[in-house]
């Protein structure tokens, strides 16, 4: 799967955007754009921490290797986090800016999110598109088996924000709900 | 109890399920599918078939969750019915991981189905619709496992309570690279793929999220034998899996297959209909590639059969520079304007499913007992870049002229 003008720009934009960010956190944040309508292809399955895409994460490397952006341990915890790279081709930062307002608008909804809350909210939003048009508490007790940390009304709470922003349509109510 | 010799593990016993299983016709087809498609031109030995691998992988999916099951420092409440009922559900999925795929497994992946998950698809259906999940859905009642239960392990798309099932057989460390690293290595000659996955399936630990639900983890002891598990990784996919000749029979083996496929079908894709699917193998591509060769309709089936395969005329190695990750597209079009009444095929590593990638699992520590990073705490792999080689090939064989003028075309257009 090719690294398209497109999804190149989509990654650097959000990399400059937010200036230091973990791999965890960005395949979240490209998965609500892709949500939004942004046509990136990428398949997202489930994985350790909600949704993930493979391909995202070879992309990612790609850059990395061209140095758009850099990739490094997190010391202090798991995983790896990412910065900005000094290579910008041109067809890369007009792709990405195409995107601006879409990418602002994904940020500001997921501002002050850390990785569990947007772990949370990803998952919400697949499990919903998994199941395919299910009433609320379907979703919420799907996520609650999957997520046993996170507690029915928070599930709740996080379905509700994500119905607020448009990210999923009202949710159906359960009968007697 | 029925057994099998393993060249790697010694003696695989299959339980009665099992065992019917491995009767059946889409299973027996296995012995038909090549390990490593057409490598066996490069290291002749390499003539393995997805049987032995599917047994393999069975047999370490089983060794690596009794293990986990009956760790005392775990402490996972499981009952002895969901232990019985885990350890089958696994052992099923190991043994069918691969039962999906195409003729000379990965060959032409990427331009062949018509599904974005290619043989992993097939494989469920198989699994779904034929007598695979009739044998299974029989036996498995008592235990309460379903082939529906199966092919949701095997599908990274699914939402099941058992995700670190998933990774114990798939995963980065799971016991399909385990095992195939291994075999791999044995058949084709080398040292390269040679790490103690006992030691790794004996420290394999798992760890609750933060959110709740199991990872696959690691007990500190494990740390150097994964280290070795990613450099076999790195050194396999480098001279064996990605080896330039072996590739250019990858892209020509692709060409005979659409062509064979759109002579049957009208169509260069493989069917939708599994029954259908089933039918090609190995031996049916051969078959078809020696008629279009003998009747003069494949040029690319005679290259295939006489070992005629194009030549590698520019190679990035392993790490290219970033200019030419960005621009060999446009020097491939370059070459091809310049070079008209040439065919030119491309390669790039980061298509290939089994390209070197950096990866990280959590350690555990003893002493102080705290949860780090793999990624953070090894030394041994911290050196290894991730693998992005790029090549073109053409048929300039016998003409070392030319091959060096469009070479050096090639190092003019990019660094």
């Amino acid at each position: 799967m090719s690294l398209t003008d497109t999804r190149a720009g989509i990654i650097l934009r959000l990399v400059d955007e937010l200036h230091d960010v973990r791999k965890i956190q960005l395949q979240k944040l490209v998965y609500f754009l892709q949500s939004r309508g942004v046509p990136l292809g990428y398949r997202f399955v489930m994985h350790h921490y909600g949704p993930y895409s493979f391909e995202l994460d070879d992309h990612i490397s790609l850059l990395d290797a061209a140095s758009a952006i850099q990739v490094s341990v997190d010391p202090e915890g798991y995983g790896y986090h990412i910065t900005g790279g000094d290579f910008r081709p041109e067809a890369w930062v007009k792709a990405g800016a195409e995107q601006d307002r879409l990418v602002g608008q994904v940020i500001g909804d997921f501002q002050g999110y850390n990785a569990a809350d947007l772990e949370l909210a990803a998952t919400i939003h697949f499990v919903h598109e998994i199941l395919g048009d299910p009433d609320e508490a379907r979703v919420v007790e799907v996520v609650h088996e999957l997520k046993p940390k996170f507690p029915p009304p928070t599930i709740k709470r996080e379905f509700q924000r994500l119905v607020d922003a448009s990210y999923l349509p009202a949710g159906r109510r359960a009968p007697g709900a | 109890m029925r057994e099998f010799r393993d060249p790697i593990h010694g003696f695989v016993e299959l339980e009665e399920d099992e065992a019917e299983i491995v009767d059946s016709p889409p299973f027996q087809r296995l012995r038909r599918v090549s390990q490593l498609g057409l490598t066996s031109y490069v290291y002749h030995g390499a003539e393995h078939s997805r049987f032995g691998h599917s047994l393999g992988t069975m047999y370490l999916a089983t060794l690596a969750f009794e293990r986990l099951a009956g760790r005392p420092d775990l402490d996972l409440k499981w009952t002895q019915d969901e232990v019985r009922r885990k350890r089958k559900l696994v052992r099923l999925a190991a043994l069918l991981h691969d039962i999906g795929h195409a003729p000379f497994s990965h060959t032409g992946e990427g331009r062949l189905f018509r599904q974005p998950d290619g043989h992993d698809h097939y494989g469920r259906e198989i699994i779904r619709t034929t007598v695979v999940g009739q044998i299974i859905d029989h036996h498995g009642a008592v235990l309460g496992v379903t082939a529906k239960d199966v092919a949701d392990i095997l599908d990274p798309a699914s939402i099941t309570p058992d995700q670190f099932l998933k990774e114990l057989i798939s995963g980065e460390f799971g016991v399909d690279r385990m095992d195939y690293l291994t075999r791999d290595s044995l058949y084709c000659g080398v040292k390269y793929g040679i790490f103690d996955f006992t030691r790794l399936v004996h420290t394999l630990m798992l760890r609750e999220q933060e959110a709740g639900g199991l990872v696959l983890a690691l007990d500190e002891g494990g740390l150097h034998a994964a280290e070795a598990l990613l450099l076999a990784r790195y050194f396999m996919f480098t001279q064996v899996y990605f080896h330039h000749v072996r590739r250019a029979y990858d892209l020509h083996l692709t060409d005979v297959i659409a062509e064979a496929l759109n002579g049957t079908y009208g169509e260069r894709k493989y069917p939708e209909q599994t029954a259908a699917y089933l039918k090609w193998d190995d031996r049916a591509v051969w078959r078809l590639a020696s008629e279009m060769a003998a009747s003069g309709q494949s040029e690319a089936a005679a290259r295939v059969l006489e070992r005629r395969h194009y030549v590698r005329v520019y190679d990035t190695g392993p790490v290219p520079q970033r200019e030419t990750i960005y621009r060999f597209d446009e020097m491939v079009d370059a070459v091809r304007g310049r070079y008209a009444g040439m065919v030119f095929l491309s390669d790039a590593a980061a298509d290939h499913p089994e390209r070197y990638r950096r990866t990280d699992i959590h350690v555990r520590r003893h002493a102080p007992q705290q949860w780090v990073s793999f990624a953070a705490e090894s030394t041994a792999v911290a050196g290894l870049q991730e693998v992005f080689q790029m090549r073109l090939y053409t048929d300039v064989r016998g003409n070392r002229q030319l091959q060096d003028e469009i070479a050096s075309f090639c190092h003019d257009h990019l660094p």
